[in-house]
Formats: C-alpha cells, sequence, structure tokens
C-alpha cells in the first residue's frame, strides 16, 4: 500500500481499529467517502471511521478502491486487466461494505 | 455511447463481483449437493462469511438494489429464524422461490414482496399454509393472482391477518375485497389499496373495519374516481379515525372539501397520534376547508405531511399547518406544485425538526426564500427546488443544507 506519491493521504478506521492509509483520489472512487471529505463534516481532516466494517474486510475495500483507480480509465484492448479476487469466505460482509461505500 | 465506441468498458463495481461471487458458489453449491442437500442453506452464509440476522435485511435491500434478488441469492436467506423479510425487488424471484420461502423460514410473520409479478396462486397459498405465524402481507404487483387464490388465501388467513397491503393489480375485484373484510376485517390494523384497477366498490370498507386499534389506512389512485366519494370517506373515519397515526389518500381526485370539514376534522378531532398525512393530487380541495382543519385540529405527532399537488390551496392553509402543534415535531413536508403559495408561507415556516422539504413548482421560490428557509429551519437536510427558476447559482445555501434541483446545477 506504500505510494509515492505527494497528493494528500486519507486514513480510513474500521470496526477492530485497524488503520488504513490510501491516497485521497483513489478513496474519492467511493461517492460515500467522496461525500464524507468534502462535505462540512469532522472528516474533512481525513480520518474516516467506518465503524461497521471489520478490518480485513475494509482491507478488501482498500484494494479494489485502488484496483478501480488504476485501471478504471485502461483500454482494454491494450491493456490486460487482471481480475479482482474476491476472498469466498468474505463475500457476504463485502458487499454490505460494498452498498454502504456505494462502489 | 462515447465510452462504447472507445471501447472502454466499465470496471465491474464491487458490488456486481460480491454478488457474482456469492452467486457463482450457491450454484456450485447447489451442484454438488445430492437429494439431501436441502439442509445446506445455512452452510453457505457460513461459507460465504457468516451473516447476522440484524443483517440479512440489509443484505436484501443490497441485492434488491443491484436487481440481483433471484431464486439462487434467495438461498442467503433460507434457514434462519427471521421474523420479517423486506424484499424492494422480487421481479426476478420465481413461485419455487417463494415456496422455497415457505418451507424454510417458517417463523415469518411480516413480509413484503414489492414487484413479485411472478408470485403465483399456488405459492401464495402455500405460504398462508406453511406460515402458521404470518400476520402481516405487503404485496406489489401480484397480477398473476385471481380471484379464487384472493378468496381461499383470505379463508386461510382468517384471525391472523392484521395487515394487508396490496397494489398494482387488476385481479384483485370486489370479489376478493368483500373476501377479505369477510374473513378477515374484523382483525385488521392496517389496510392500503393502490392502483388496483377492478376495484370499485369501497363503499363495502367501513362496516367491516372492527378492530379498535385501526391504525394504518391508505386508499390511493382509484380506478374510478367517483368510486371513492366524500361519503366513503366520512364513513371510513367514523369508523376508524380516532386511532389512526396513518392517513393516505392520494389520488382521490372526487373527493371535496366536504370529505375534509366533515371528515378529517371531526373525526380526526382528539386523534392525537396521527404521524403521517398524505393528500396528494387533491384537486378539489380548497384552503378554506384545510386551514379550519388545521386551526381545529391539533397534530402534535404529524412528522410526515404531503399537500403534493393541491392546486388549488394557497397560503391560508399552509400557514395554519405551519401554526399547528404538528410544526414541531413535523419532519418532511411536500409542498410541491403548490403554484399559488407566496412567500408569506416560508417566512413563518419556523419547524425545529424539520429535514426534507419539497418546494418544487412553487414559483415564488427564490434566493431569498432559500436562505430564510436555512437559517429558520435549523435540521432541514434537503430542499427541493425543482422548477422554481427564481432560485439563482447566487443563492446563500447554509452548511449542511443541499439544494437539489436548481437550474443552474444542471450538468
Amino acid at each position: 500500500m506504500e505510494e509515492e506519491d505527494i497528493k494528500p493521504n486519507v486514513t480510513l478506521v474500521s470496526s477492530d481499529n485497524m488503520e488504513y492509509s490510501i491516497s485521497k483520489e483513489a478513496a474519492m472512487v467511493s461517492p460515500t467517502l467522496r461525500v464524507m471529505l468534502e462535505g462540512p463534516f469532522k472528516e474533512k481532516s481525513g480520518r474516516v471511521e467506518l465503524p461497521g466494517i471489520e478490518g480485513n474486510v475494509l482491507a478488501r475495500v482498500v484494494d479494489y478502491l485502488q484496483y478501480n483507480l488504476q485501471y478504471k480509465f485502461a483500454n482494454k484492448d491494450q491493456e490486460d486487466i487482471p481480475e479482482f479476487e474476491i476472498p469466498t469466505e468474505m463475500a457476504l460482509e463485502l458487499l454490505l461494505a460494498a452498498d454502504y461505500l456505494n462502489v | 455511447a462515447a465510452e462504447l465506441l472507445d471501447r472502454r468498458v466499465e470496471l465491474p463495481s464491487l458490488q456486481e463481483l460480491c454478488i457474482e461471487k456469492i452467486g457463482s458458489n450457491i450454484s456450485k453449491w447447489n451442484d454438488e449437493a445430492d437429494e439431501q442437500g436441502k439442509q445446506v442453506y445455512a452452510n453457505i452464509r457460513t461459507v460465504l462469511g457468516g451473516i447476522s440476522t440484524d443483517n440479512l435485511n440489509n443484505l436484501g435491500k443490497a441485492l434488491c438494489k443491484n436487481r440481483a434478488l433471484n431464486d439462487q441469492t434467495l438461498q442467503l436467506f433460507l434457514k434462519t429464524d427471521l421474523s420479517g423479510l423486506v424484499f424492494h425487488d422480487c421481479s426476478r424471484v420465481s413461485f419455487e422461490g417463494y415456496k422455497a420461502l415457505a418451507i424454510f423460514c417458517p417463523h415469518l410473520t411480516e413480509i413484503s414482496l414489492q414487484m413479485c409479478g411472478q408470485l403465483n396462486n399456488e405459492a401464495l397459498l402455500y405460504m398462508a399454509e406453511k406460515l402458521p405465524n404470518l400476520k402481516s402481507v405487503k404485496l406489489d404487483g401480484p397480477f398473476l393472482i385471481n380471484e379464487a387464490t384472493w378468496d381461499q388465501f383470505f379463508q386461510s388467513m382468517s384471525g391472523r391477518l392484521v395487515e394487508f397491503h396490496v397494489s398494482n393489480t387488476h385481479r384483485f375485484t370486489d370479489n376478493s375485497l368483500s373476501s377479505l373484510l369477510r374473513h378477515c376485517g374484523n382483525h385488521l390494523v392496517s389496510l392500503h389499496f393502490c392502483r388496483l384497477d377492478s376495484v370499485s366498490n369501497y363503499a363495502l370498507i367501513p362496516q367491516y373495519l372492527q378492530n379498535p386499534q385501526f391504525h394504518t389506512l391508505g386508499i390511493e389512485y382509484p380506478y374510478n374516481e367517483e368510486d371513492v366519494s366524500d361519503m366513503v370517506i366520512l364513513q371510513l373515519l367514523e369508523r376508524v379515525g380516532t386511532h389512526l397515526r396513518y392517513l393516505s389518500l392520494n389520488g382521490c381526485v372526487e373527493l371535496t372539501d366536504n370529505a375534509i370539514v366533515n371528515g378529517l376534522t371531526v373525526f380526526l378531532q382528539g386523534n392525537d397520534q396521527l404521524e403521517c398525512l398524505q393528500l396528494e393530487e387533491l384537486v378539489n380541495i380548497t384552503s378554506d376547508s384545510l386551514l379550519y382543519f388545521f386551526k381545529t385540529v391539533p397534530l402534535p405527532h404529524l412528522c410526515r405531511c404531503s399537500l403534493k399537488r393541491c392546486t388549488k390551496l394557497t397560503d391560508d392553509a399552509t400557514v395554519e399547518l405551519l401554526l399547528n402543534s404538528a410544526k414541531d415535531k413535523l419532519e418532511d413536508l411536500n409542498l410541491n406544485s403548490l403554484i399559488n403559495l407566496t412567500q408569506g408561507t416560508f417566512e413563518i415556516m419556523n419547524c425545529p425538526n424539520l429535514k426534507h422539504l419539497d418546494a418544487s413548482f412553487v414559483r415564488c421560490v427564490d434566493d431569498h426564500v432559500v436562505a430564510t428557509v436555512g437559517s429558520q429551519n435549523p435540521s432541514l437536510q434537503l430542499m427541493e427546488v425543482f422548477g422554481d427558476n427564481l432560485v439563482s447559482n447566487k443563492a446563500s445555501i447554509r452548511e449542511g443544507l443541499t439544494l437539489i434541483g436548481r437550474q443552474s446545477d444542471s450538468i
């Protein structure tokens, strides 16, 4: 998850207090997070607490946000877009988290 | 289209990926399972990570929103101790799915199936038979159910059914209505009819509603407007008015001031429980009657009120509503298309709990009104101003308030 960018980072905090740092650009993939980050809320500071999502699930969500950002504008003919793997045992919880974050 | 030409294919959303995963696992499991395999439903959920009963209805919501509820994904809900189930889009659930639901969710007491077009006679009767605790049934679009089946259903639900909502079917007829009332009428506490094209005998309803706890009444968009006359409403309210918490008469355009003055005002007198009042599209109602109603009857618990498209209304009615004790509780107010309103209404709008205001197509709404309403109603989160062309991009919008429908915001 290390990125050598200079853009501001956002920290996502899971229900079990695991912290994940991602670029603001990636976080903005989620309309829910975008409203939180742009609106007049305390999340504007770049720290977003997500008490409804567990750490291991959030880790997959973060992966997806980065995956989406990376391949959103990729041209299917020129680049191979890898499939995004969903761990079977996490599918239900991940769906609920994805629904909440609208991604 | 431009994206298609560029051959840029949208990335699948995370929700789609999850649903695909869930779906493929369920079908894999189904293929592997033998005849005994019916016991596996609980295992499916374990394999997919498990989910609490509280979250099951959220899961249902997420699936419906993605139009992904079908016989496969329905299996996630089987073998649970769920007592209430709400599906907002069942269009892909087949009658086999409903039968499975009836067998494997024996604890269901409340069921709400919207867009349940594939629900057939057999499946409905099956549910009545297999779900001993079923007492609340809300169906939207059950157009395969015929008259004979409705009759049989109400017979078998006699003594159990307390809530019945049905909408969007032409096969629910006067005979079905009569059967419902005869078999279940004296237990009902909640009744809602909307867009039933084969029902005309609404006058039958009042004499059968016997339960003193009756609290929810909705009669919306009758096929022949004259079937829901002032007289019908007067008789209904006389019977159940005192304990109503929810009243909706949307689209009963034949109603006149008589229904308000001699119905609502008289029979809701002393009812201090009304929480929701919807009188949309009652084009014959004038301000005089509503003014009298809001002046005479205090509505301290009213939190939702819609007067949408009652086009004859003027400030008199809305101002009186805003002076009624309802104003302290009111959360949702719909004044859509009340073209005769002036800024006077908005100047005295002072509701501490108001969260959502629809002021679309009210021509007097301008930048000044937006600012005033925002500052006088501290809880307001959402204001709709579609078609209000005096609201410009210079309007000052209070922090925390979202304005939608402004012309200058387009694209």
